[in-house]
């Protein structure tokens, strides 16, 4: 009777999840050719990884022809499958992840509304660049595999179960380093944890031996994986070491600054709600558990039984219809964007799904005081409990998620796809279902869904006109902005005419991909403040000193615009040097400022500077307008900060002083 | 005498013992903490509105009505008579008017408030948790940057009404009735000293008395349920007789209670914002600010002591706290005695040493540690939860102290909620709220009870620390004493004597007869001036003290003679509009505000500037004196 009811609630959540999948796929060929990020600065920045996925087809080799911090199976991806699975599909992935992690700890009632509600978290993220998103879906795949592992209970299963966490943890360096490195040491430190609480319960610890070493095989495997990579795209191991690890924690402010924001992170950094309702909300639902006699601990989930309901499965299913086809047809019929006041407060239920970091800390601190001998089901069955076993993925995921999170100084547990998301939600969803607060569930997955009318949604339905066939934004609709920048763009190929490189400056890929011109000759791939390492700016210097671009685009016009973004990471970045060079010694002397178009930057208004290189010394007039040019351009420019090992050698040229134009 | 202490048991000897040992500690701690006081006080934070917050609003208002000017109709403003009055008083009793009176009253309420914590706290818990919470709330109401005595004076009642009020909920019969009177009395008595706070405190303790009779008639205890409607109707005639009180106390600040009432209670929530928008705040307050320090180890910590409460204890009741039990062990004393000695004393000689600041880094980090108190509200929360549980109380005292405990959570949130109205945004533990000590005092008992051995002196020492956050760093930057004026005897730093320069300045070109106009204007400087001002009925030009109604009228007073000296802080108009906004757009202070800046190209001539500090902004008081000849303008 057991067993029935379990396999009719697993064929259930089966159905919902395809449900769930079909859904989603009918509202993301509505939602993903609506462009929301037209360039870097419009909210965030899209598209950086197809570009270099396409100099790779050129033939170009990664961290050799073109130097950047990123590894390169992402550009591999895209440039593969680019036509074929592109955001929508990655992101879908991380749903069946979700429920995948899931159904390892609870029944599949709970899996399938913690799968629908990371979906709906997932695809709200403004940026939109495949290294994030594949590293993201290996990491996660690692979570998964791991959590697979701790609950199997046939030695073989979790024996290859390991290699496969391992093999996927130790892959995501394909992806992302920084994933990687927390994707790797998270189950390090889980099984570390597991060893600990097995001596606890004096246990022999084995075990946890066993399946380190066969987890290590895997992230071996992984990284072989990785260097054949390089092997392939013509690579090698060393530039690689050289970009990926040692100039990319230097562009992101040094081991030192790293570890701070970490600590930051843990002990500072405000990363969920916590107003004096949510404290109540919190206190009901563990008033709830403490009078049903529940608790915190879950250690029975797995042999806990919580039938569906008839009501919950027809929620379930209408909620998810709603929200992913009720999405789609408001797109697809092209209705009128609601007004902005109505997204303010529709963003502000995006404060939810950061709170339930507080049931995925209550569980994890209930197991850990209440430390003792391990389950009946464990000794018997080889099996994790499932306590342990979600707190060992709880560390695999905050690892992952915590080193992730480094690109940024603040902790953004719920900004970027991070692994923790589904545990999040598996923590909340767990707890009420074990509360009995079925419709709490029923109505927060309700609350998680129709957030996803936020601002993004808000966004993609402004891009209601297509672009047409040709060009890098071919297929896709964009709103007045996008074809702000798709016009400039045009003027910019147009003027560099069919062999003229472009320079875009501070460097947008996705601008410099629509151009679709090539760049000059310099080695590194983005001029961009944590992008470009300083080691690599004398010589690009020089290479655009002897190969002068065609056609200059900078964006914004303000330099202490994107000098007060820079400064997020750096003050003496190898990009400043760049951009000032170009801006204060190019530009004078060799450019004119051809067309102007307006834009936003970071909420404030814009300007793109379209410059085409003169063929001919300029006339007495021009000088003297393109010296006025310069000087308005650079007026608010910030001071470059000094380098403290070489005093005085890393500081630019002031813009302040008039620059004098030499024929 | 001797006959009845022999008889007492055993028991009752050890209580005696820790209350001696207690009220020992205590005087140990306010010796230190006078001392402190002794040093800290006359060391001048807030220079002028903006340096961070703003100080000593009260006395040059209560100055005015030393004089005789009648409150709501010569001076109209919403603040209530009381601290006036109070001001008046001491400002007649030593024949003279200073800022350090004010800062004295502030500073000492801030004593009485550390003394009220430890009667709050050992009627729910241990003598140890008594004195534990004292000691942080006297760190935590040093710390408040506002010092302005109708803030001080009202939270005072606040706290006085908790204090009889938790007399009230574990007492029953007459006792209570006149306890509820009591808390009553002073509610309503609040309104002398500031609205919101009485507002605060009368919605409070209904929401409490409503909850404690809930309890009862939902358990089916008719007899409970009838003393709670007994306390109900004594804390009403309280209100009244509070009410009655504080009409005397308008009279005797020679003041109509119809201008009273029209200044304070209709024109006071009018200008901040209105009900609607009050009552908007109030909703975000309690739905969209952060309430504690959200961050992930520390959320750690806070579960994990709160489960060991549990796991210790089989449940998270805490009605058997106040049992009597040893709490003040050696090592228990050492620790109490050694927090407030060491923290004071490191403090004093640092003031007293001429010290004149600490690192930036320290100072963050104890600034930071402002935050954790907070976490108290968690466990106020779980308390709250388990007490309504009634199963968990193994005996009706319990149970009764359990709910008693619930309802003063109740009232004093919900008071400090409403308090804070007074601005946008809440801010517990910013001011001084009558929810510090409770939030501190389930703080400790959840420490307490975890029966983990670090968690009590981790929190004293973690809480011991702001003493040295960034209120001790500015008060460290003082090194210039004055001697004369609105700041003698107070010692003051750069930022302050740029100030002190531009009063000089202004009282110099206004001579002993000519009048000085503040803009936007801060009470403070008003005062440091020493300048009539010109005879305007709003007492205060400033956007949340200026009703609209006044606007008209006293434009005709300012153009039939404009003021000689005109004083404008900040001097760009967008940094003090930025403020203003918080409350209103199109403000009578702003239209005032516009209206003299529209004068002075004509009128007057920038006469000097002097740097500030406008909170996120480089400020400057430009002082305007009037031109020669230059004509007037009705």
């Amino acid at each position: 009777m057991i067993a029935q009811s379990t396999r009719r609630d697993g064929r259930t959540a089966h159905a919902l999840l395809a449900l769930m999948c079909v859904a989603f796929v009918v509202f993301s060929a509505e939602f993903v050719p609506r462009l929301t990020n037209v360039h870097f600065g419009d909210v965030e920045f899209t598209g950086w990884s197809g570009p270099l996925g396409s100099r790779i087809l050129r033939g170009d080799r990664p961290y050799v022809d073109f130097v950047l911090p990123i590894p390169p199976g992402s550009f591999v991806v895209l440039a593969l499958l680019e036509k074929l699975c592109g955001g929508p599909l990655l992101l879908q992935e991380l749903g069946l992840n979700a429920y995948a992690m899931a159904r390892t700890i609870t029944a599949p009632k709970n899996a399938v509304v913690t799968a629908a509600a990371t979906l709906a978290t997932v695809i709200q993220l403004n940026k939109e660049c495949a290294y994030d998103h594949t590293a993201q879906v290996v990491a996660w795949a690692s979570v998964a595999a791991g959590m697979h592992a701790l609950a199997s209970t046939d030695d073989r299963h979790k024996n290859r179960l390991w290699v496969l966490a391992g093999f996927l943890s130790g892959f995501t360096l394909a992806f992302k380093q920084s994933t990687a490195l927390g994707a790797i040491f998270g189950w390090v430190a889980s099984l570390g944890y597991l060893a600990l609480t097995d001596r606890r319960a004096a246990q022999p610890s084995g075990a946890r031996r066993r399946e380190l070493a066969r987890y290590g095989r895997g992230v071996a495997l992984g990284l072989s994986a990785v260097w054949l990579l390089l092997l392939v795209l013509g690579s090698t191991l060393r530039a690689f070491v050289q970009a990926v690890f040692l100039d990319a924690s230097m562009l992101k402010g040094g081991a030192k600054t790293l570890a701070w924001n970490l600590m930051v992170y843990l002990f500072d950094f405000p990363s969920y709600a916590a107003p004096l309702g949510g404290i109540a909300a919190f206190v009901f639902i563990g008033y709830r558990l403490f009078v049903r006699g529940a608790g915190l601990r879950i250690t029975d989930e797995r042999e806990r039984e919580s039938p569906y309901r008839r009501w919950e499965v027809i929620t379930v299913g209408a909620l998810v219809v709603a929200a992913f086809v009720g999405g789609w047809l408001l797109l697809a019929l092209d209705v009128r964007p609601y007004p902005g006041r109505v997204i303010g407060q529709i963003d502000r239920l995006k404060m939810l799904p950061p709170m339930t970091l507080v049931t995925l800390l209550g569980i994890f601190v209930a197991e850990l005081v209440h430390l003792g001998p391990a389950a009946g089901t464990e000794a018997e069955h080889g099996a994790v409990g499932t306590g342990r076993s979600f707190n060992a993925a709880a560390m695999a995921a905050f690892a992952s998620s915590l080193m992730h999170n480094t690109s940024a100084p603040e902790f953004r547990p719920f900004y970027d796809n991070n692994a923790l998301i589904p545990l999040c939600f598996l923590s909340l969803f767990v707890l009420l279902d074990r509360a009995d607060l079925r419709w709490l569930s029923a109505a927060l997955l309700a609350l998680f869904l129709f957030s996803i009318g936020g601002n993004k949604y808000f966004r993609a339905m402004t891009a209601s006109v297509p672009i047409g066939t040709n060009g890098h934004f071919a297929w896709m609709r964009l709103n007045d902005r996008g074809f702000t920048m798709a016009i400039a763009a045009a003027r910019a190929r147009q003027l560099a005419a069919p062999e003229g490189t472009v320079l875009v400056l501070p460097e947008d890929v996705q601008f410099a991909a629509l151009v679709g011109r090539p760049r000059p000759p310099i080695l590194g791939a983005i001029v961009f403040v944590d992008q470009y390492a300083p080691r690599l700016a004398e010589n690009d210097i020089r290479r655009l000193d002897e190969h002068p671009p065609k056609v200059i685009v900078v964006h914004p016009r303000r330099p202490a615009a994107w000098q007060r973004f820079f400064r997020i990471w750096s003050g003496k970045s190898g990009a400043e040097r760049v951009v000032r060079h170009v801006l204060s010694d190019m530009i004078p002397k060799l450019y004119r400022r051809d067309s102007t178009f307006q834009t936003t930057f970071l909420y404030e208004p814009g300007k793109l500077d379209v410059y085409v290189r003169r063929d001919v010394p300029p006339t007495p007039g021009q000088r003297e307008r393109t010296a006025r040019e310069a000087s308005e351009g650079t007026s608010e420019e910030l001071d470059m900060l000094p380098d403290p090992d070489k005093p005085g050698g890393d500081v630019g040229t002031s813009l302040k002083e008039p620059n004098e134009s030499k024929p | 005498m001797t006959e009845n202490v022999s008889s007492l048991s055993p028991s009752d000897h050890r209580d005696r013992r820790e209350a001696w040992v207690a009220w020992a500690l205590l005087a140990v701690a306010s010796a230190a903490f006078l001392a402190f006081l002794s040093q800290y006080v006359p060391r001048l934070n807030n220079f002028v509105y903006s340096d961070r917050e703003f100080t000593g609003w009260v006395g040059p208002i209560a100055e005015r009505v030393g004089r005789g000017e009648r409150l709501y109709d010569d001076l109209v403003l919403p603040i209530p008579p009381g601290s006036f009055l109070l001001l008046s008083a001491i400002q007649r009793l030593t024949g003279k008017a200073l800022l350090l009176q004010e800062l004295w009253v502030a500073a000492l309420s801030h004593w009485a408030m550390g003394l009220m914590a430890y009667a709050i706290a050992v009627r729910f818990s241990s003598r140890k948790v008594g004195v534990l919470v004292a000691l942080c709330t006297l760190v935590l109401v040093v710390q408040t940057p506002k010092e302005c005595v109708y803030d001080h004076t009202s939270l005072l009642f606040a706290w006085l009404g908790v204090l009889v009020a938790t007399r009230a909920v574990l007492s029953e019969g007459t006792k209570a009735s006149r306890y509820w009177l009591s808390t009553g009395l002073l509610s309503s008595l609040s309104l002398g000293f500031k609205q919101s706070t009485a507002t605060g405190m009368i919605a409070g303790w209904v929401a409490a008395l409503f909850y404690l009779w809930a309890v009862e008639a939902r358990a089916g205890r008719r007899d409970g349920a009838a003393e709670r409607l007994r306390g109900a109707k004594a804390f009403a005639i309280g209100v009244l007789a509070g009410t009655g009180l504080v009409v005397l106390l308008v009279l005797a600040a020679g003041a109509r209670p119809r201008g009273f009432v029209q200044a304070v209670l209709l024109d006071g929530p009018e200008l901040k914002g209105g009900a609607r928008t009050l009552l908007v705040n109030l909703f975000a307050f309690l739905f969209h600010y952060d309430a504690i320090k959200n961050t992930i180890v520390p959320t750690a910590f806070v579960l994990a002591i709160g489960l060991s409460v549990a796991r210790r204890h089989g449940n998270v009741h805490v009605g058997d706290e106040p049992e009597a039990r040893p709490s003040l062990g050696r090592a228990s004393i050492a620790l109490l005695l050694a927090a407030p000695v060491v923290t004071y004393g490191i403090a004093t000689a640092m003031l007293a040493g001429q010290v004149r600041a600490l690192q930036p880094f320290f100072t963050a980090l104890c600034e930071n540690l402002r935050s954790v108190p907070a976490y108290g509200f968690v466990y106020a929360a779980v308390f709250f939860a388990a007490h309504l549980h009634e199963k968990s109380a193994a005996t009706a005292e319990r149970r009764a102290r359990g709910h008693a405990l619930n309802a003063i959570v109740l009232a004093s949130v919900t008071c400090s909620v409403i308090y804070d109205i007074s601005f946008v945004e809440f801010r517990p533990f910013y001011y001084n709220e009558p929810c510090i000590p409770i939030a501190l005092l389930c703080l400790f008992i959840a420490t307490e009870r975890s029966g983990l051995v670090w968690a009590t002196p981790v929190a004293l020492v973690t809480l011991m620390m702001p003493t040295f956050g960034a209120k001790l760093n500015r008060a460290l930057s003082d090194g210039t004493l004055v001697r004369s004026g609105h700041w003698a005897g107070l010692r003051v730093n750069y930022r302050g004597t740029e100030v002190l320069d531009a009063a000089a300045r202004a009282r110099e070109l206004a001579g002993p007869a000519g009048t000085v106009l503040v803009l936007p204007e801060d009470v403070e400087l008003v005062g440091l001036i020493a300048r009539p001002r010109p005879k305007l009925r709003g007492a205060v030009i400033f956007v949340d003290q200026y009703p609209k109604r006044l606007l008209a009228g006293d434009l005709e007073t300012l153009d039939r003679r404009l003021p000689d000296v005109v004083v404008i802080h900040p001097r760009h108009a967008r940094d003090w509009r930025a403020v203003f906004r918080t409350w209103a757009t199109g403000s009578a202070a702003e239209k005032m505000t516009e209206h003299v800046l529209g004068l002075l190209p004509e009128q007057y001539t920038l006469d000097s500037s002097y740097p500030t500090i406008y909170f996120w902004d480089q400020g400057q008081i430009d002082v305007y004196a009037r031109k020669l000849g230059a004509p007037a303008l009705r």
